[in-house]
């Protein structure tokens, strides 16, 4: 009866073939261009409905521009809107994440860019990772996003010099990335 | 080796970084000064809308900060202050100073305090932000 029982896990990892700091670039360049699709609806969803509404309320007419410029919705686009560039990337890469980067990785283990790029997002044990993970890696990546000047460079740039070549959000929730082709 | 080196780099540069910004810019209250020029930036948020955005005051604060004012960095963006501390503590970690407790981080501490750290700065812009619009 005992032989037919699985055998241990191995406490040793598999050995990986670990992915490439540039397939994993590019990889983020396609899932980024995702978010930026997402960015630019919430975008364009997010000053129409402002500059609707401060035309129907009148605080974009009455409001003083230093400039000289119009307010209203002929001021809606072109704009240098500081928060906008600390909120809506966040906001729009944690939107397109939950479909990219929570469902499609804990359901086929590699995002839309990780797919094309022949990536696979595992565990130490070479698994699938589970949703609950996914998302926790998801809110790490977004938290590193929120913190200025270096929590994204560092996280794209970790991989570079780790053994494992993992970003600081795969360290986070010990996930790695691995090459499938 | 690499990692060591690199990770040093990434420190001395965000010093650098921040060094250069307390040494190239000045501000008040109300105005900030870049090599000695005063910049007229205004927020297209607040002109459009009447009230201020989560990063109103965000510039002042951290170059206040940097100048020592926390007083009146604290009041015009709690967050300035805030960040500063971190950009601090994320370069003293990378450069590994021999400070108690600093020299055994695992990278994992670091990747869990950072995106923590993350969350908490993004919570403390929206509640400042919260508290403005009261």
């Amino acid at each position: 009866m005992a032989e037919n029982w699985p055998p241990p896990p191995s406490p040793v990892a598999p050995a990986m073939n670990y992915a490439l700091w540039v397939d994993r670039v590019l990889a983020a360049i396609i899932d980024g261009l995702i978010a930026l699709l997402v960015m630019f609806v919430l975008y364009v969803l997010l000053f129409l409905v402002g500059g609707v509404g401060s035309m129907i309320i009148g605080a974009g007419e009455a409001a003083v521009n230093t400039r000289g410029e119009p307010g209203g919705l002929s001021g809606l686009f072109g704009c240098s809107t500081c928060c906008l560039f600390f909120i809506l990337p966040p906001v729009s890469y944690f939107a397109a994440g939950l479909l990219n980067k929570v469902y499609l990785i804990s359901k086929r283990g590699c995002s839309v860019g990780q797919g094309l790029m022949k990536l696979r997002v595992v565990n130490s044990h070479g698994d699938i990772i589970p949703i609950g993970t996914a998302v926790l890696r998801l809110l790490c990546t977004v938290g590193l996003s929120f913190v200025p000047v270096v929590g994204g460079a560092l996280d794209l740039l970790w991989p570079l010099w780790d053994p494992q070549r993992q970003t600081l959000h795969d360290k986070a929730v010990g996930t790695f990335v691995i090459k499938t082709g | 080796m690499f990692q060591y080196l690199s990770s040093r780099v990434a420190g001395i540069f965000l010093f650098l970084g921040l060094v250069v910004l307390r040494i190239s810019a000045w501000a008040d209250a109300n105005q900030v000064w870049l090599l000695g020029k005063q910049l007229n930036w205004g927020c297209w948020f607040k002109e459009h809308y009447g009230f201020p955005c989560p990063t109103c005051g965000m510039t002042r604060s951290v170059i206040l900060t940097m100048h020592g004012d926390f007083h009146n960095a604290f009041l015009l963006n709690p967050a300035g202050p805030f960040l500063i501390a971190g950009l601090l503590l994320v370069a003293l970690v990378a450069l590994r100073l021999p400070l108690a407790g600093l020299k055994e981080i695992k990278s994992r501490q670091l990747a869990l305090g950072l995106s923590l750290y993350g969350w908490v700065f993004a919570c403390v812009m929206l509640g400042q932000w919260t508290f403005k619009l009261r």
